[in-house]
Formats: structure tokens, C-alpha cells, sequence
């Protein structure tokens, strides 16, 4: 913690391409009961870069959630640095622009949503930021009709779905302009329709305004749809490749405890019976295809 | 457009009224109810009765609705105006029973003291109907951002008053689905003596409270990232502007005023 007030040193090799560095990034709780803090993060490292969705996968108590955390400065490391498009997270001066660029929506909507009105939610952030009025209207109609909440601008928040109130969230969010977004689990409360709402509408943030995405999700479907997949465990990182790359390791995330997408499950059993499938099989589409394929030649 | 937040019963309307600037609307209404305490004889009175409930119609509001807001204290009216009637004792002697004395300037009394709390409820609901929580909480952040000058926090103030209104509906439904798990194990809320009952109370609140903190934890985090660093150099989306129908309203209400202090002085005072 010696380096808080300092002005960060841009350190970075690639600053302009990397969003987000954590570098050897230690954390513990405090305890509050007299037991030893507990430590959560051992000494991770990765990078987040630019225009990039980057699904961070482990299981209850790996420390994802807390890594996530770490990413807008919620949390600051006890060890290691974290950079945020090279400005130091420890560095108290730059809080509002690490906050404003990379936006975090969570995992209970009803608890990120602050006014009694869609559209004067959507505007907090903004008007937090001291945007002038005519410039927030923009901001706020912008940021509605990109997550397809337009309609809903004048409603009561408390009378939308779990799905529309997430989007409304990540309204919310976009509103402030980030360069990234981290999603801490946004669908685990969720129907699988408002599941399935949300999903398509972090896509398309990614697609078509081109905003970073940290996804932390313990889906294994979801991951699949990411451009690269982080795995910790235990504090650490555990695998990282793409979605292809990580979840071919079928052994080695079962040993721990994680699940790979149900394709993946079934093209894996179906191998082991002496099926001729590729092992590196991510949506039910490929799946299929793989089966049908594989079925056709094999008679 | 549907923007009806449980409490202060709003009902979304676009009579003149509605559209009035939320901050505006406080101001005359204030004014109106410091004067029905001023009317002092059946002219002034007359002239403030005629004004309310010609508001009253202009705001489109069912008068119905305003009945209902006057049935839930019309047992207060009726007790202020029977303690009213037997506690002033004046020169004409109406009726006598026992110690029971009634004068003619005590119903004389009672009767101004009744009208002037059907009015005041009246002009309260005006207020409520046809101002939407969220506008409400805007003009008083306004209003009493003078106070600023003392310390008053007055942003703070404002910002919980509107999260207390966001979370009524949320910590309403979450009441219901700890009270349905509660029964659905076996626990009793509906029979036993009050004592029981409170008691029964018990395993609802507690888990309700724990969610509470849980949520405002949450929440907390929540503000943070999206910046929330209190009142100082924030905007707002909407920014309140008197428009010309304020300024209307600001010289009928005043007009008003002029003309009951007129009237008071045309006859005797009825009522002290």
C-alpha cells in the first residue's frame, strides 16, 4: 500500500492497447472477529485488452468476484499493482476516471438501482459526473435505446422484470460513456429468458460499441461465447486461452470443480464411447453438426 | 404513463395542476394553508372554500378520491369540532345539559375549526395527486437548499428520501415472500392476543432487517461506481423551470390572500 498518492507511473509496455493490468495483485479481508485475515488473492496476474470479452470463470470462493472488484478500485490490492488503462487504482486523485471507465453492473439488480423512474436512474451516473442537463438527455435516450428500455424510460422500476431491471442497470452504466464494463454474475438471479436478455445485450455492446466486457459468471454457456477465458482458483490463475483452448481441459477442470458447457460434456462422452468428434466442441450448434457428421461417415 | 410509486397516492394527469412546477405548487399550496387559518368570517371562509374546491375540480381528480382521503381522518374532525363546541364558552347559551354547555360562538367555532381541516386535507391532497414522489423530492432539495448556508445537508436528505421511496415497493415484496416462507414452516401470524402476535413478528423482522443492511451494502458499492461522491457538483436531468402558468398560479394564490385579508375586515370575526 506505499504507493497510494504517488501519481502512476505509465509502466505499462502496451498501455494504449491494454485496458485493464493487474500485476501480482495480493488481497485480504480484515477479519473483524480477532481470526487471522484471510487472504483471497495470491499474487494474480492478468490483462484485459482493448474492444475485448473476457469471461472470468471459478467456483464460490475463488476470489473472481474479488478480482472484479479490484478492476474499478472498489477494493485495492494488499500486494501488486492493478492499472486501469495505465492510471493506478491506488491512486486517490484518479478514482472518478477509473470509475468512468470501467463501469461494474452486479449480480442483484434491485440493489444497483437508485430513483423511482427508469430514465432518472439511468441519469445518476451522469449527473453524479456533473454532465449539463441537455447533454445527460442524450446520454440517458442513448444509453435506454442500447439496451432496448426506450419504451420504458417513464416506469417504476420495481414493476419491470429481473431481466429488464438489469438492462435498466446496464443502462445505467453505458450512460457514463466507459471503455469497459465488468459484469459480476448479472445473470445469476435471472430467468432464463432475462438470461437470455442480458446476454444478447452485453454482445451487443461489445459488437456495436465496441465497450471492453469482463464477464464473471460461473455458466459454463456463457463463457463459451466469450473471446478469451480466464480460470481461477483458489487465488490464482488457474488456465487461460480461448474458450475452445480452456474447456478441451475437461480433467483438469473437473479436478476443480468446475463444469464445461453441456456440448463440451456430451462431445466428451461421446468420444470416450468411440465416436469420431472433435473434442473442442462449445454450442449445441456444433454439437449437433458434430453428431450429424460424425454419424453420416460412420455408416 | 405509468409512474405510480406506492405512498403519497399519485395520480398521473395532465390538468394545469399537474403541469405546475412541482416547487411552485408547494409554495401556493403553503400559502393557502396558512390562510384558511386567517378566514375569519363566512365571506373570507366562503371566498377560501370556493377557491379550494375549484382547484380541487381543475385538477381532474375524481372528488371521490378526495373523500377517501377524508374518511381516514374524519373522526378527528369530528372530535376537534365536538371539543371545540363544548370547551368555548361564550354570551349566547344555546343548549345546557349537566355541565354540558353549548354557545353560539363555540358551534360558531367548531364549525370553522371542522372546515378548516376538511380544507387543509384538501389542499395536502391536491399536493400528493398530482405530484409524482420523485418531483416532490426534486422541489423540496430545492426549496431548502438555502439551508445549506446552516449545514443542513439538504442533498443527503433529498438522495435518502428517494432511495426510502425506491425501496418501499422492494422491502414490501421481500416482507411477503419471508412472511410465506415463515407460515410455510409452520409459524403462526394470524391467531393469539397481541402479545402473541407481536411476538410471532419476531422471525419476520429479524431476517427482514439483515436483507435491509445487505441491500444498502450493495447498494453503497453500487453508487460508488457509478461515481457518487454526494451533492457537490452534480446536475440533474431534469431541471425544474418556472414557466408562465407559475407565475399565474403565484398571482391567483396571491389575489387570493389579498382578498381574505379584504373580507376579514368587512364583518366581525366569527372564530379567534
Amino acid at each position: 500500500m506505499d504507493n497510494i498518492n504517488k501519481p502512476s507511473e505509465p509502466t505499462e509496455p502496451s498501455a494504449l492497447e491494454v485496458q485493464i493490468s493487474a500485476q501480482d495483485v495480493y488481497f485480504q479481508y480484515d477479519s473483524t472477529d480477532g481470526t487471522p485475515p484471510k487472504e483471497v488473492l495470491h499474487g494474480i496476474s492478468m490483462e484485459i485488452r482493448k474492444g475485448e470479452f473476457v469471461a472470468l470463470l471459478g467456483h464460490n470462493g475463488s476470489g473472481k468476484s474479488t478480482m472484479a472488484k479490484h478492476m474499478n478500485a472498489i477494493l485495492l490490492p494488499s500486494g501488486g499493482k492493478v492499472y486501469v488503462g495505465g492510471m493506478n487504482t491506488a491512486d486517490d486523485d484518479l478514482l472518478t476516471d477509473i470509475r468512468r471507465t470501467v463501469g461494474m453492473v452486479f449480480q442483484n439488480p434491485d440493489n444497483q438501482l437508485v430513483a423511482t423512474i427508469v430514465e432518472e436512474d439511468v441519469a445518476f451516473g451522469p449527473e453524479n459526473l456533473g454532465i449539463p442537463s441537455p447533454e445527460i438527455r442524450q446520454l440517458v435516450d442513448d444509453a435506454l435505446k442500447a439496451v432496448g428500455m426506450y419504451e420504458y424510460r417513464r416506469h417504476a422500476p420495481h414493476k419491470l422484470s429481473g431481466g429488464q431491471k438489469q438492462r435498466v442497470a446496464i443502462a445505467g452504466i453505458i450512460a457514463m460513456r466507459p471503455k469497459c464494463i465488468v459484469f459480476d454474475e448479472p445473470t445469476a438471479m435471472l430467468d432464463p429468458r432475462g438470461r437470455q436478455e442480458v446476454m444478447e445485450t452485453i454482445d451487443k455492446l461489445k459488437n456495436e460499441l465496441g465497450i471492453t466486457v469482463v464477464l464473471i459468471t460461473h455458466y459454463m454457456d456463457e463463457a463459451a461465447r466469450a473471446d478469451r477465458v480466464i480460470v481461477i482458483d483458489d487465488g490464482k490463475l488457474l488456465i487461460e486461452g480461448t474458450p475452445r483452448e480452456v474447456f478441451s481441459q475437461i480433467a483438469l477442470l473437473r479436478e476443480h470443480h468446475l463444469d464445461v458447457p453441456q456440448a463440451t460434456e456430451l462431445a466428451q462422452y461421446l468420444r470416450s464411447m468411440g465416436y469420431d468428434i472433435p473434442e473442442d466442441v462449445l454450442t449445441p450448434e456444433e454439437c449437433a453438426r458434430a453428431i450429424w457428421a460424425a454419424k453420416t461417415s460412420g455408416q | 404513463m405509468i409512474s405510480d410509486i406506492t405512498i403519497g397516492q399519485f395520480m398521473p394527469g395532465k390538468s394545469f395542476i399537474h403541469k405546475m412546477d412541482p416547487r411552485m405548487k408547494i409554495i401556493v399550496m403553503s400559502a393557502m394553508i396558512v390562510f384558511v387559518f386567517l378566514a375569519k368570517n363566512l365571506m373570507s371562509m366562503g371566498l377560501m372554500t370556493g377557491f379550494v374546491f375549484l382547484s380541487m375540480l381543475l385538477t381532474r381528480v375524481s372528488p371521490r378520491m378526495y373523500f377517501k382521503g377524508l374518511k381516514a381522518i374524519w373522526f378527528l374532525v369530528l372530535f376537534t369540532a365536538v371539543l371545540n363546541m363544548l370547551y368555548l364558552r361564550g354570551d349566547h347559551v344555546l343548549f345546557q345539559w349537566r355541565f354540558l354547555t353549548v354557545t353560539e360562538e363555540g358551534l360558531w367555532q367548531s364549525g370553522f375549526i371542522a372546515m378548516r381541516l376538511v380544507l387543509i386535507i384538501i389542499i395536502s391532497a391536491m399536493l400528493t395527486y398530482t405530484t409524482s414522489p420523485t418531483d416532490l423530492t426534486a422541489a423540496i432539495e430545492r426549496l431548502l437548499s438555502p439551508l445549506k448556508l446552516f449545514r443542513v445537508p439538504v442533498h443527503e436528505l433529498a438522495m435518502m428520501m428517494t432511495i426510502a421511496l425506491r425501496f418501499i415497493p422492494t422491502l414490501l415484496e421481500e416482507t411477503e415472500k419471508i412472511m410465506n416462507a415463515q407460515k410455510a414452516r409452520g409459524a403462526d401470524l394470524e391467531s393469539g392476543g397481541m402479545l402473541k402476535r407481536a411476538k410471532a413478528l419476531i422471525p419476520i423482522l429479524i431476517p427482514l432487517f439483515i436483507s435491509a443492511f445487505r441491500r444498502a451494502f450493495e447498494l453503497a458499492t453500487a453508487m460508488d461506481c457509478r461515481c457518487y461522491t454526494g451533492g457537490k457538483g452534480r446536475t440533474r436531468l431534469n431541471v425544474l423551470r418556472y414557466k408562465f402558468r407559475d407565475v399565474f398560479a403565484f398571482l391567483l394564490v396571491a389575489g387570493l390572500c389579498a382578498g381574505i385579508i379584504y373580507l376579514n375586515t368587512l364583518a366581525p370575526a366569527l372564530v379567534r
